[in-house]
């Protein structure tokens, strides 16, 4: 048989199977937020000084299919009132929680800050070994001197980057995740070196949950999300019923908003004090300068954002509460699904830094 | 007497001639093109090139003809912004066909179909290339047509639908990492997971093939009643579900088969 009437198949067939067409996927939605009686106070964007002009924008911006191509939510936050609030794919985004990746480690941090300020979590100098001691008989010694700050600042020194980590903990399931994530090599002596992972924090949930006896959600459900009013919420857990402290959490966006304006008033929420401003003051700092992104910093499990004294979470792919204290702004981010920010615009907190500028940047 | 014996897509000849062979079994290769559209991600159509492995099993059983297949296949694709994909699938089907019209030079026959259409989309850029899966198994029925012209060329055509089975798609929520290429189990049990009963409302499955055979009927080994051929075919395969994935393939294979028992 010639190979001509095979290749002109070929090509036929793979032309007639692309006459699968795109649907657009993001849309123009309401952007005037409804009173939901959900502890938000909602306002004009003209009442708190925002110009809708550059609101109007970015929301233009956020519905260009190559820019934010995830985007799914975009709510802003000024004054303490809700004054934006818009869905790019679906209106009934706003009823559905949605996966905060990363930004979960954030409410780690809110959730270590109170356990400490209840006398449950021991200052951060203690080492991770004072508390876990029956998982540390043995250890090489210099992981012995791995302290709660250390995880807390992603200086542990334990080498397992987030991929092993994900396979490694809530795939396969080890028998004791504690003692084989302490047995995981070191790449470099702990406090050392900066190296973003997902290990980290989960051993700060693991002493969390050693401490108090109570999981991650449940000390969230009863200290944190309960008195915010946050009843929507999913979080996913490994094999031993341990929440999953780096990346588990899923939250509607309005109530990632309510986490920024916690934050933002230093902890305190209608008035009623959830976490300790001492502890918010520190987390929300730059601890580490050195990131490898020369933009931002590192707190507590926040990022920083010193060209505008602001801070955020960041979850893959795009989830951002980003707050600017001298604007007294929130902004929000949700984005689904979590996509590749070298080759899918929208995933990387500088970009919603830079788009947001508009409103945070004085005139 | 010297006997050729073709294959073609999802089955072979129908035509119960008295020199058909009692059984015949195949393997064939070929090249396809496909397109992906995952909506459960983003509705953007991924197409490209692939290729495709199949075997098959015709035999003649009661009244009817029963014939069996069993397809592996590999796509990469792109989206119109150039990223990429990749898209594995497998496949079985069961079909028993009895004729029941003739013409002059052609027939047709019908009965039922069982099959499993199974399929793994990766969106490489997307979801961190997590495996999105479309898996059926679903009862519905054949029609065949085969006619013959000349002394040695036959067109077979068929086509088979689901009206009812069960239907696998992710959850909303799963865990990340879930298909790690050291979990090989994943790629050809995850299809089969998390399914939903679903009749031809949620699930629309269509087959369609088209082959040309060149009946010799002259190449059966010396002593032995064996027989070898070969035939060109044309495969459609569409799957949309409710659950927000479009699939789309169309291959050209080429099979070997030997058939033997006349």
């Amino acid at each position: 048989m010639r190979a001509g009437p095979v290749l002109f198949f070929v090509a036929f067939a793979s032309v007639a199977a692309g006459c699968l067409l795109d649907e657009e996927w993001k849309h123009r939605g309401p952007t005037i937020p409804e009173p939901l009686a959900d502890g938000w106070d909602i306002g004009t964007p003209e009442s708190v000084g925002l110009d809708p002009g550059a609101l109007a924008a970015i929301h233009d911006e956020l519905l260009d299919p190559e820019r934010f191509v995830g985007a799914l939510a975009f709510l802003v936050v000024k004054d303490g009132k809700l004054v934006f609030e818009t869905y790019l794919r679906t209106d009934a985004d706003r009823d559905r929680y949605h996966h905060m990746q990363s930004t979960t480690k954030s409410v780690t941090s809110l959730l270590f800050g109170i356990t400490q300020e209840k006398g449950f979590m021991p200052g951060v100098e203690t080492t991770l070994c004072a508390i876990l001691a029956d998982e540390c008989v043995g250890l090489d010694p210099r992981k012995l001197t791995i302290t709660l700050e250390h995880l807390l600042t992603m200086r542990s020194g334990l080498a397992i980057d987030n991929s092993d980590f994900s396979v490694a903990m809530w795939v396969d399931t080890p028998a004791d995740p504690i003692r084989f994530l302490l047995d995981r090599p070191l790449y470099a002596d702990p406090g050392v070196a900066y190296y973003y992972r997902d290990a980290d924090p989960q051993l700060v949930g693991y002493a969390m949950q050693r401490l108090t006896g109570r999981s991650e959600e449940s000390l969230a459900n009863e200290y944190l999300f309960g008195p915010l009013g946050i009843t929507e919420y999913y979080w996913d857990h490994g094999g031993h019923g341990e929440s999953m402290a780096a990346h588990g959490l899923h939250l509607r966006a309005r109530d990632l908003a309510k986490l920024g304006q916690l934050v933002l008033d230093r902890g305190a929420w209608q008035g009623t004090a959830l976490v300790s401003s001492e502890w918010l003051d520190a987390s929300t700092a730059t601890q580490v300068d050195d990131t490898g992104n020369p933009r931002l910093g590192y707190g507590y499990y926040w990022w920083t954002v010193p060209e505008v004294a602001g801070y955020s979470t960041w979850g893959h792919g795009g989830q951002f509460a980003f707050v600017v204290p001298s604007q007294r702004l929130v902004l929000v981010l949700v984005s689904w699904p979590d996509t590749n920010p070298e080759q899918l615009h929208g995933g990387r907190l500088e970009q919603f830094v830079d788009l947001t500028r508009p409103l945070w940047q004085a005139p | 007497m010297s006997v050729g014996m073709f294959l073609s897509g999802a089955a072979w000849a129908e035509s119960r001639e008295p020199s058909d062979p009692q059984h015949a079994l195949g393997i064939g290769v070929g090249l396809r093109g496909d397109a992906v559209r995952e909506d459960l991600l983003v509705p953007l159509a991924f197409a490209g090139p692939g290729v495709r492995l199949l075997s098959a099993y015709r035999g003649r059983l009661g009244p009817g003809v029963l014939s069996v297949r069993a397809d592996l296949g590999l796509a990469f694709l792109w989206n119109r912004f150039g990223h990429m994909a990749a898209t594995l699938d497998y496949g079985a089907e069961a079909a028993w066909t009895v004729r029941f019209f003739r013409g002059l030079g052609w027939h047709l026959s019908l009965g039922p179909a069982l099959a499993l259409d199974s399929r793994v989309n990766f969106l490489f850029s997307w979801d961190d290339a997590h495996g999105y899966w479309l898996g059926a198994q679903w009862l519905g029925p054949m029609l065949r047509y085969a006619s013959r012209f000349g002394d040695n060329w036959r067109i077979e055509s068929g086509a088979a639908m689901a009206l009812l089975g069960f239907e696998g798609r992710p959850p909303i929520y799963r865990k990340n990492k879930q298909d790690a290429l050291n979990h090989l189990g994943y790629y050809f049990t995850r299809p089969q997971w998390n399914e939903r009963f679903v009749s031809l409302a949620d699930l629309q499955v269509l087959r369609i093939d088209a082959a040309v055979r060149k009946a010799a009927y002259r190449d059966v080994h010396a002593g032995s009643e064996i027989g070898r051929g070969w035939a060109f075919g044309v495969d459609l395969r569409l799957a949309r579900t409710s659950v927000a994935a479009i699939n789309v393939n169309l291959s050209v294979c080429l099979y070997a088969a030997r058939a033997w028992g006349w």
